[in-house]
């Protein structure tokens, strides 16, 4: 049924596909081997330029922690004479009860500091509750 | 023409672990095969070289994916048809921008007259996706399993897309 055309196909395809693969095509020649294989070379390499801007990220990085880290925090009233910032209050306890002497007793077995501390904050309630009464404003 | 499993694989280590010896080798193997399918796929030497350049580059600067590749080929050949398709566009707009004030020069290869100018002229008149499928197949030495894989399609599909290139190119041939 088929005509001679159509029987003749296959050959002529595989005659087709032989004259493709022994058709003229480029060689790589020595130069571009060369250049390709240079070029190859260059991208293997470390790159030093990039480590120097990994060494200076991280240098950037550790200069903003170290910043954060030693900003001034809030310190009690006496540290904060020398700047002439107004301190932050105890507002809170102003009105709170009186300093007994069992508290004190507790602050001082838990520590000498602890106690030095309770009597620094009482200190500072009287002189704001005597300055209330006399309606001026302690000097820091 | 392919590289025995093990020793494709052992291959493919060294150049994931940046040897040069290894890329010299990738290069003596295959680089002819693909700046031939490169030329058919482009129609210039010139831009065919420079997909291939790209290529091995891409390898070198990918090469601590390798490790996941099982066909060297298949990767190598994916690559370079989407570098030629990269090519493609980027001539063709810039084709376009130049055609806004100068004629378009012929190409070298369409001005003889022998037998194989009229073969690379009948090759360049083929759909794309014919030449690429001809190309990748005799060119690369590609198995329709490894075309299916490359162009996304089914190993069938691959194999009447080459039949019908072949017979479109016998045709045009006669004429």
């Amino acid at each position: 049924m088929d005509s001679p055309d159509e029987d003749n196909l296959p050959e002529e395809l595989r005659a087709l596909e032989d004259r493709l693969a022994r058709r003229a095509g480029p060689q790589g020649d020595e130069g571009f081997r060369r250049r390709v294989l240079d070029a190859v070379a260059r991208e293997l390499k470390p790159r030093p330029r990039r480590r120097w801007w990994a060494a200076a990220a991280a240098a950037a990085c550790l200069a903003v922690a170290a910043a954060l880290l030693l900003r001034p925090t809030d310190s009690p009233p006496a540290d904060r004479q020398s700047t002439g910032t107004q301190p932050v209050c105890p507002t809170d306890a102003v009105d709170g009860p009186a300093p007994t002497f069992t508290a004190y007793r507790e602050a001082l077995r838990q520590s000498p500091e602890k106690l030095d501390e309770m009597l620094t904050y009482h200190g500072y309630v009287l002189l704001r509750r005597s300055a209330d009464e006399q309606d001026i404003r302690p000097r820091w | 023409m392919a590289l025995k499993p093990d020793l494709e694989q052992v291959l493919v280590c060294r150049l994931a672990a940046g040897d040069a010896a290894a890329y010299g080798q990738l290069y003596d193997r295959y680089a002819a095969a693909m700046l031939r399918t490169g030329t058919t796929m482009l129609g210039s030497v010139h831009d065919a070289q420079d997909a291939v350049q790209e290529v091995f580059l891409a390898v070198a600067r990918g090469r601590r994916r390798l490790a996941a590749v099982r066909n060297l080929r298949a990767y190598l050949f994916t690559a370079l048809r989407r570098q030629c398709a990269r090519q493609s566009v980027r001539r063709r707009r810039h084709a376009t921008a130049a055609a806004a004030t100068v004629q378009a020069e012929p190409t070298t290869q369409q001005q003889g007259d022998g037998p194989d100018d009229r073969l690379t002229r009948a090759l360049s008149a083929l759909p794309d996706e014919q030449r690429e499928v001809l190309t990748l197949k005799i060119d690369g030495g590609m198995t329709f399993a490894e075309l299916a894989a490359v162009l996304g399609i089914s190993p069938n599909t691959a194999a009447s897309r080459y039949r019908y290139a072949l017979a479109k190119l016998r045709a045009s041939l006669e004429t």
